[in-house]
């Protein structure tokens, strides 16, 4: 280990966005953690506050700033790392290594690539180059031809005798390409490819269209061992982006001789390659399993790796990692059963189930049809110990508050007729799932045609064939056989016609309940000490030993817009927190991507659903283990948790620092105008609208538009809207409008984000983040300051006061985020939400304090002064952070451009610096290193900050 | 046989094809309640885990199990048709199947693996809780067990604790061939094999076959001069079921065919229960693992090399690492990376290899097949 480097540069993966989530930010902790714990020095450099690894515990030395080449260049010229480790922060992270390398930087400064070498990468990345290699080394990619003719073409086709895609060179977006399954079908869409290609070229390749898509994660060290951590099974056959694609793991459908025939492939391209490291190798096999192409390779952790890293407890990034510092997996020890090696490949005993989160909810005029292109900003995963209840577990992760598995589009009209076309009923797209569903329970059709149109495996559509046969003997049958076969509470009321509460008040009597499983990586063939644990009704394992008092942190599920990795960030802070504090700490999550799925996070792990059902089900298997009730914590899960408080309270589980109360005041736009009453506090003029004639009368009372409408209980600002015009006014109507709705003046001022934390007695504001874009826009995807350049002190003391009354006012105990506009003298409160919010990252990054941790100590009893925080408005430090938002809404066909209250971005980048037109500048930069062509969202550099002075 | 016992009707897909209720019996005392499928029959063995998620065809056709009740611990079994080419055997040799959940899988090509059990005369229980069987296994439950018919607990206990040891009993003799046959060598010959059947899988012999060699098979009663009769390239002692310890006949035989390979006679290479009996030979102890090896995910680490290989493992007993190995001219060639299990054994001369693991897979990754094209090196050199 003589030649293990000192100082290492890790890259982040920026702002999330479409197809780049918070898969990174697990893989860039797990990897900072191993190479601190093995004496190497960190630099780490991401433009994504909302992210664990930015906090200097993590990070090491942390620079948040634009991942450009420039930027990037400076921080080595700086801090003179001696090796980067490029393969942590997603294409983003391995682009950036590549431009560095192509302008001589890492050669002028003497930086070693540890892990994966670049020529591996620029081979992996390049499609010619990936192709030779792959051929070269005897295994078969997808045939294809460049022609010019139309006689060129039919000659590779005939060849071929089999589907082909069409490619037209150098046309926007691939027009004039498609599929053809016959000669005659190639024939025109060759000639029509070499029409509309400008230089008279196409590529014709062979399809894979229906073909089933396999995954191996692969991890291989210096002295070429190569292990695969797991076979992944994507349920929709090619042609659907594996991002938007349903994955089982293990690989369920396919004979032994065939998985090993691919694994052997997946082995032997990751030798060629020589990476170091991690590698994800995607696959196609034909559906009779005799033949196989290899699809793609990604020389890095990925989406997939930390999927694959939940689903079997192997954590990937940091083995990664400790490969690339040059240990051998064979001495490393076992990471879950810490036992002699880390060279093996996880056994499971249970099947895990991933299912995308798509934006589509919020945005309904998007194209919903699913592709190459990926759709989905996350995804929710489910383990049980099988593939039934596992996926009821996943659909019930997905939203706990939306579609559930019994859900059906009444425009479908499958209570009357079954669809006229199949075929075009079940493309791909966010409600196949269901539709297929829909088909077999109302009997329009059966498993194998449904297997026959969509190319799913017959395996998959059987079982779910199975479960809708199982939903018509969940009534009569005992309960025991429902919920063996998977069947949430809220599905089996729903099918006896009861509500969901007496379902569990009757589990209760009978004492049925779930066990919880080990997540092992052996299958139980050694002893595991895995903190990490599953449902599922089947007989308890033994228990692990606690006697201390727990603490449940109940995380934030699948990614969506407006709630998104920070609430990670919270959650895991929290949990720190919680553990540091000598209790335990237990995380309930449902998203595979997140560091709080990570069972190194925290005392325990809980991979389940975060609805009603399943919280309390952990919660009284705590109560079982501990022996004391344990303290629930709703703060840092974004709007999942907070709708969890009613039912809770309903169930007699206390929340810590907070009440449905306080809860339901804040979310009552009614009681909270009452209440800023009391106070003395100014909140926008406006009044309740039950219908269309209550809304004109509204508008018409508030002197006429822009007005802003608001229905109660919302996320990232879904149904409201600024109605600018009696035209907007019946635009909204034509909508799905949730009423009643709150009609309000849309108040001009400077909009102001503030958090107060309080004890219960004295509240605390540790910083206040100022909006740049006019109020109106949604504060998600505003750009925003910290401090406030454009207030003055006493105008923002003010405004931290009305938090502080707010707060005390409701009696929270812990954090509470407040919405205001200032309006020249007049502080107008818009709204409160008694949980942390968006801006929480950016406030403990900003100023440099462990915002989170104070919360949830103030939250379980602590006070202000103990958790070092002086009352009032914090002074100001000594740098300002700029916000900007980032978004990859772009590749959703169909949605608009115009902002709005309705949030559009997927993430967030920050500028740091001592002055704020610094760190303006350096948000726009980052911003712009990930702003697509058309981005929605405006280049930041356009706004003038800091006009006036404090 | 093909048996027309599916019931998949399309759209009406069934978990399993015939099913009664059953109970395992286990000679602790308790008893677990499931559904029987397969053929209608009791089964009595040793309970075994592997944890090979596939391959359930390859597993209850391997001579290896014969006399054990094989456990899965992956819970969905039965999801694909089992290819006939692709059992390792021409019957089924474990004695019964416990697993979770036994799906009928789509229709098609191929016998299901109810069928298979039918036609194998083995019965498999379904509905059990495997994981919570396995650790109770891992933990040192005794392991004789019985499959029945019907709820009377207490039968299948006395059942259980009146069955034959697993060790107690000469599987070898059940399984292995009884007559001398030829395996024809895939392309040009390149040399002749002898291999001593001691319940050879299939996969091995084509292993060995694809390499070039003519493969003259006897039974594992076979004597030296039986060997040398066959003025063979290389001598092959293959894999197999039971307590290598007991075959006293078989030790002496390998002790004289080692002996005559030191001396410049053919080369031997042992898999499994050949590794053992080249080791029983050379002085050196077998034991009973406390908990088997059964899958297809252990790392094995070679230590003259360094290189490490994810291999087929199944064994219920091990060499004992003790100083008649090195007496006798051994050293520990392969080892286990979880365990530390002795896995592969090397004589100073060149002439004698062994490896515990099985290079041919079937189930499992064949990552170490090396070994097949080392020991035809060494026959051919």
């Amino acid at each position: 280990m003589t030649d293990q480097p000192r100082r290492v540069l890790v890259i982040g993966s920026g702002p999330i966005l479409i197809g780049q989530a918070a898969e990174f930010d697990y893989a860039g902790v797990q990897a900072c953690l191993a190479l601190r714990e093995a004496g190497v020095e960190t630099i780490l450099v991401n433009s994504n506050p909302a992210t664990v690894m930015t906090d200097p515990d993590v990070g090491g030395t942390v620079i948040i700033g634009p991942l450009t080449l420039e930027f990037v260049t400076r921080v080595i010229e700086e801090h003179r790392p001696d090796a980067l480790l490029p393969t942590l922060g997603g294409q983003t992270g391995l682009n950036l290594a590549v431009a560095l390398d192509d302008a001589g930087v890492l050669a002028q400064f003497g930086l070693r690539v540890l892990g994966t070498p670049l020529a591996a990468v620029r081979a992996a990345e390049d499609r010619g180059g990936f192709r030779s290699l792959v051929t070269g080394i005897g295994e078969p990619v997808p045939e294809s031809a460049v022609v010019e003719s139309v006689d060129d073409g039919m000659r590779f086709v005939e060849m071929l005798n089999a589907p082909v895609v069409i490619r037209p060179a150098f046309t926007l977006g691939g027009g004039g390409g498609g599929f053809a399954h016959t000669p005659a079908e190639a024939r025109e869409r060759i000639a029509a490819g070499l029409a509309a290609s400008p230089i008279g070229q196409v590529l014709v390749e062979r399809s894979l269209l229906g073909w089933y898509e396999i995954e191996f994660e692969v991890l291989r060290d210096a002295s070429d061992t190569t292990i695969a951590i797991c076979g992944m099974e994507n349920m929709d056959p090619m042609g659907v982006h594996t991002g938007d694609s349903i994955v089982v793991a293990p690989i369920q459908t396919l004979p032994d001789p065939v998985i090993q025939r691919l694994r052997r492939c997946a082995l032997k391209i990751v030798r060629a390659l020589k990476l170091e490291g991690g590698c994800n190798v995607q696959l196609a096999v034909s559906p009779d399993g005799s033949d196989y192409r290899v699809i793609e390779v990604n020389p890095r952790v990925s989406r997939s790796s930390a999927l694959a890293s939940k689903a079997t407890g192997y954590p990937i990034a940091r083995i990664a990692a400790l490969i690339a510092l040059g240990r051998r997996l064979h001495e490393m020890p076992n990471p879950a059963t810490g036992g002699n090696s880390a060279a093996f490949e996880p056994a499971v005993d249970y099947v895990v189930v991933k299912l995308p989160r798509w934006p589509f909810d919020k945005f309904p005029s998007a194209d919903r049809s699913l592709g190459v292109q990926m759709k989905a900003t996350g995804e929710a995963m489910a383990i049980d110990r099988e593939f039934g209840p596992a996926l009821l577990k996943a659909v019930r992760s997905l939203d706990p508050r939306a579609r559930g598995w019994l859900w059906e589009d009444p425009a479908w009209g499958l209570a009357d007729d079954a669809p006229d076309d199949l075929a075009a009923f079940l493309a791909p797209s966010d409600t196949r799932l269901w539709r297929m569903v829909a088909l077999l329970r109302h009997g329009w059709t059966d498993a194998a045609a449904i297997a026959a149109v969509t190319g799913i495996a017959p395996w998959f559509t059987e079982r779910i064939a199975e479960l809708v046969a199982a939903e018509s003997s969940v009534v009569g049958a005992p309960l025991t056989d429902a919920k063996r076969a998977g069947f949430g509470d809220a599905d089996i009321a729903a099918l006896s016609g009861v509500p969901a509460v007496a379902i569990r008040r009757a589990r209760r009597r009978a004492g049925i309940g779930p066990a919880y499983r080990r997540v092992d990586t052996c299958a139980g063939e050694f002893p595991a000490t895995t903190p990490y644990f599953y449902s599922s009704y089947a007989a308890p394992e033994v228990r692990p030993p606690a006697e201390r008092q727990s603490v449940i942190v109940v995380g934030s599920g699948p990614i969506r817009i407006g709630q998104g990795i920070e609430f990670d960030y919270c959650s895991v802070r929290a949990a720190w927190a919680i553990r540091e504090m000598g209790l335990d700490a237990v995380v309930i999550n449902s998203n595979p991507e997140t560091v709080s799925t990570d069972y190194d996070a925290c005392t325990r792990l809980y991979f389940e659903p975060l609805d009603t059902e399943s919280v309390l089900d952990v919660i009284d298997h705590e109560r079982a283990l501990t022996g004391t009730p344990p303290a629930v914590v709703l703060t840092f899960g974004g709007q999942t948790a907070i709708d969890l408080a009613k039912d809770l309270a309903y169930a007699d589980v206390p929340i810590a620092g907070l009440t449905a109360e306080a809860i339901e005041i804040t979310e009552d736009r009614e009681r909270f105008a009452g209440l800023l009453d009391e106070l003395d506090l100014a909140g926008p003029r406006g009044s309740l609208a039950g219908d269309g004639d209550e809304l004109r009368a509204a508008i018409n009372s508030l002197g006429g538009p822009p007005v802003i409408v608001r229905p109660s209980w919302v996320i990232g600002g879904r149904g409201i809207a600024v109605l600018r015009s009696e035209a907007d006014v019946r635009a909204y109507l034509a909508t799905e409008v949730g009423w009643p709705l709150r009609v309000d003046e849309l108040v001009a001022g400077i909009e102001l984000d503030v958090d107060a934390i309080s004890d219960g007695t004295d509240w605390c504001v540790p910083g206040i983040l100022e909006q740049i874009d006019a109020p109106g826009v949604h504060s998600g995807d505003s750009v925003a300051v910290l401090p406030p350049q454009s207030l003055s002190r006493a105008v923002q003391e003010r405004a931290a006061e009305a938090a502080g009354r707010i707060v005390l006012a409701l009696g929270v105990r812990g954090i509470l985020n407040v919405q205001m506009i200032v309006a020249g003298d007049r502080v107008v409160v818009i709204e409160a939400n008694p949980r942390a919010s968006r801006t929480v990252p950016i406030v403990a990054k900003a100023t440099g304090r462990d915002v989170v941790a104070a919360a949830v100590r103030c939250a379980l009893g602590s006070s202000l002064a103990d958790v070092g925080l002086e009352t009032g408005l914090a002074p100001d430090g000594e740098l300002v952070a700029v916000k900007a938002p980032v978004g990859s809404l772009w590749r959703l066909p169909g949605v608009t451009d115009e902002l709005g209250p309705e949030m559009r971005s997927t993430g967030e980048v920050l500028g740091l610096a001592i002055g704020a037109e610094e760190a303006h500048a350096l948000a726009a930069e980052a911003a712009a290193a990930h702003a697509p062509r058309h981005s929605p969202v405006p280049e930041p550099v356009a706004v003038a900050v800091g006009s006036s002075g404090a | 046989m093909q048996a027309a016992t599916s019931t998949t009707t399309p759209g009406a897909p069934a978990r399993a094809a015939f099913s009664r209720p059953g109970l395992i019996g286990l000679e602790g005392g308790d008893t677990l309640a499931g559904m029987l499928h397969g053929a209608p029959v009791a089964a009595e063995g040793e309970l075994v885990f592997t944890t090979a998620a596939t391959g359930w065809g390859e597993i209850l056709t391997d001579p290896s199990y014969a006399g054990q009740i094989v456990v899965l611990t992956h819970p969905m079994v039965g999801n694909y048709r089992i290819d006939r080419d692709h059992l390792e055997s021409d019957r089924v040799q474990a004695r019964g199947l416990v697993v979770t959940c036994l799906v009928e899988p789509p229709a098609g090509d191929g016998l299901s693996l109810a069928q298979l059990a039918d036609e194998g005369s083995i019965p498999i229980v379904s509905g059990i809780d495997t994981r919570a069987l396995t650790l109770r296994l891992r933990n040192g439950e005794p392991r004789r067990a019985v499959i029945m018919a019907g709820e009377d607990a207490e039968a299948a206990v006395a059942r259980a604790r009146a069955s034959a040891r697993w060790d107690a009993v000469d599987h070898v003799a059940a399984v292995a061939t009884r007559q001398p046959y030829e395996v024809a060598p895939v392309g040009d010959r390149r040399g002749r094999a002898t291999l001593i059947d001691y319940g050879v899988k299939r996969s091995l012999l084509a292993a060995l076959a694809a390499r070039g060699l003519h493969i003259t098979v006897l039974p594992p009663d076979a004597s030296p001069v039986d060997v040398k009769a066959q003025a063979p390239d290389l001598v092959v002692l293959s894999p197999g079921p039971g307590d290598p310890s007991r075959m006293t006949q078989q030790i002496a035989t390998v002790g004289t065919l080692a002996a005559a390979a030191i001396d410049g006679g053919a080369p031997i290479l042992g898999v499994c229960l050949g590794h053992q009996l080249l080791a029983l030979a050379a002085g050196a102890p077998t034991r009973r693992l406390a908990v088997g090896h059964h899958g297809g995910n252990h790392a094995v680490l070679e230590a003259e090399t360094g290189r490490v290989d994810i291999g087929a493992h199944n064994h219920e007993v091990e060499v004992v690492d003790s100083p008649a190995l090195a007496v006798a001219g051994y050293r520990v060639s392969h080892r286990d990376l979880n365990d530390g299990t002795v896995e592969g054994l090397a004589h100073v001369s060149g002439r004698i290899a062994s490896v515990q693991f099985h290079p041919e897979g079937a189930p499992g990754p064949i990552d170490a097949a090396r070994v097949f094209d080392i020991a035809l090196e060494r026959a051919l050199a």
